[in-house]
């Protein structure tokens, strides 16, 4: 919305329209662009990594090829695939409860004004803490497992998710709530006919940024204490100095955050045009 | 004028939001205190706030503690901050200048946070050794990204008139850039720029606290694996007490700079 061409070179004519008169894409061709278009930036990426690699003591720095080659070394391991579904289902499980968890008590703060305004403060402190440095106390209150790890993550994202939805929750429409007033919808049809839809592109994003955190907060909690996972398994190759190794891990993660990260952004996209 | 004023009445049990604030805080405090003392909570697993509050204020007057620990976190954070925040404006300019890669950037910016940026950490140390160096690189790039999309949404809500003007007047680039890009983006750039401190310490803690040998965040990582708890908690009160202080004080700034534009 804000991008309206002002990017644009500024002398264009008043009124001009940009692209007029050039036929529309098919939808196959401008989806094939936008592909293109993002992996325009990690095609460079690997092209200036190789390069360097190739400047550099390969020993030391690796590059694309051996990274892979590590990377697939790993994936004959059964320790590395084990830890890979560990990953996985904990990335699922503490995204799924923290963006539920989060919508759910941003929602419920929000519907009043006074208490957002009450707790808007101290989870925006806490979003700014390093919550790294508290680890040691999760796991002094919660022990050493796959529990703490999941607790941990929900810490990352569950705070920032409430603060989304607590904002968008105060900031809907007034109008539309006299609406509903007016036609005197009952409390469930005004749920689901103006507050959620209302909230829906907010709910698109937090679920994007959460599933970000919940990664973040998964990687760490694996590399400071775990014995199985991505993290701890990253540690480990750290530990040998296993640098291809280390490099393809790095790729895979990577890999393993961003696509779902893409997926809901076109999600998010689709959503906010619809609305 | 009037919905502020009828926020400042509203008031629950007598008391507005910041004394609602205020009492939450003495809750926790007070939990803190009363909890270990009460054998609530197992005083081991977390000692009494008056037994950790003490420590804290040791270490703070401790040279040594300052040279090894302190100083270099403190050292990494501000050089971290001042990369993103240099860097972050540099990268916004000249994202805003050319849309193709603004369209290459856009999408990458957007999912940036979800890349686990800590698992670079031993690609840094390879190439930049041991040392503070790959520290303040890893906070720096957690914190960039936040100075770039602020000041690309700054940039975007300059009036089109005000950029036809600069270009009427024919400044040179670095006038442009100076005179009117950036004066006309600051409120959003301190907005980035708090989000950027933030991540420095963020970055730099996490990157001390996982592989470092030094600074605040390998103190807390060290004490916890060798049990000594008060030093650990200590080491915690002090980092956040430097995550607050930092947002309070750069919240103060944007007050103060929201009640001169108003004025």
């Amino acid at each position: 919305m804000k991008r309206i061409a002002l990017s644009a070179p500024v002398g264009d004519a008043p009124g001009a329209v940009k692209g007029a008169g050039v036929p529309p894409l098919m939808p196959l061709a401008r989806a094939l662009i936008e592909v293109l278009v993002v992996l325009a930036l990690p095609a460079f990426v690997v092209v200036v990594w190789a390069i360097t690699a190739a400047v550099v003591d390969n020993l030391v720095f690796p590059g694309p090829l051996e990274a892979i080659r590590g990377l697939l070394l790993d994936l004959g391991r059964e320790g590395y695939r084990a830890s890979i579904l560990t990953t996985v289902r904990l990335l699922l499980l503490s995204w799924v409860i923290s963006v539920v968890g989060g919508a759910l008590i941003g929602f419920g703060l929000g519907l009043s004004a006074f208490w957002s305004r009450v707790f808007a403060t101290p989870m925006f402190a806490f979003y700014c803490v390093p919550l790294v440095t508290l680890y040691p106390v999760f796991i002094l209150f919660l022990g050493i497992g796959e529990q703490v790890r999941v607790v941990f993550a929900i810490a990352h994202a569950l705070p920032p998710m409430a603060l989304l939805v607590m904002g968008a929750t105060v900031s809907i429409d007034k109008n539309l709530l006299k609406l509903a007033d007016a036609l005197t919808l009952p409390w469930h049809a005004r749920l689901t006919k103006i507050i959620i839809p209302a909230l829906i592109p907010t709910l698109a994003s937090g679920a994007r940024i959460a599933l970000g955190l919940t990664m973040i907060g998964l990687i760490l909690a694996g590399m400071v204490s775990a014995t199985s996972g991505l993290g701890h398994e990253l540690v480990n190759n750290i530990a040998n100095a296993r640098v291809d190794r280390i490099t393809g891990q790095i790729i895979f993660i990577v890999i393993l955050a961003v696509v779902p990260g893409l997926l809901l952004r076109w999600v998010e996209q689709r959503v906010s045009r619809y609305q | 004028m009037r919905r502020e004023s009828i926020l400042r009445q509203d008031r629950r049990l007598g008391l507005g939001p910041r004394a609602w604030m205020l009492v939450g805080a003495a809750i926790l405090l007070g939990l803190l205190e009363i909890g270990p003392r009460s054998g609530l909570i197992d005083a081991f697993t977390l000692p009494p706030l008056s037994v950790i509050l003490p420590r804290a204020a040791q270490l703070l007057v401790d040279q040594a503690f300052w040279y090894r620990y302190l100083g270099p976190s403190l050292l990494a954070i501000l050089l971290a901050f001042v990369i993103a925040a240099i860097g972050g404006i540099a990268v916004g300019l000249l994202l805003w200048r050319f849309a193709f890669m603004r369209r290459i950037f856009d999408p990458w910016l957007s999912i940036y946070y979800a890349i686990p940026t800590f698992a670079l950490y031993p690609l840094l140390v390879v190439l930049a050794g041991i040392g503070l160096v790959p520290v303040i690189l890893l906070g720096a790039l957690l914190a960039i990204v936040s100075v770039i999309t602020t000041t690309l949404d700054g940039l975007d809500s300059i009036p089109r008139i005000t950029i036809k003007l600069a270009r009427a007047l024919q400044l040179s680039t670095m006038d442009y850039v100076l005179k009117i890009l950036i004066p006309s983006t600051i409120n959003q750039i301190v907005v980035g720029l708090r989000l950027a401190l933030s991540f420095s310490i963020i970055g730099v803690m996490a990157s001390e606290f996982i592989l470092s040998t030094y600074g605040l965040g390998y103190f807390i990582s060290y004490a916890y694996d060798h049990f000594s708890l008060n030093d650990m908690y200590a080491g915690i009160v002090i980092v956040l007490f430097l995550a607050v202080a930092v947002n309070v004080l750069f919240g103060l700034l944007l007050r103060g700079r929201s009640m001169r534009v108003s004025l």
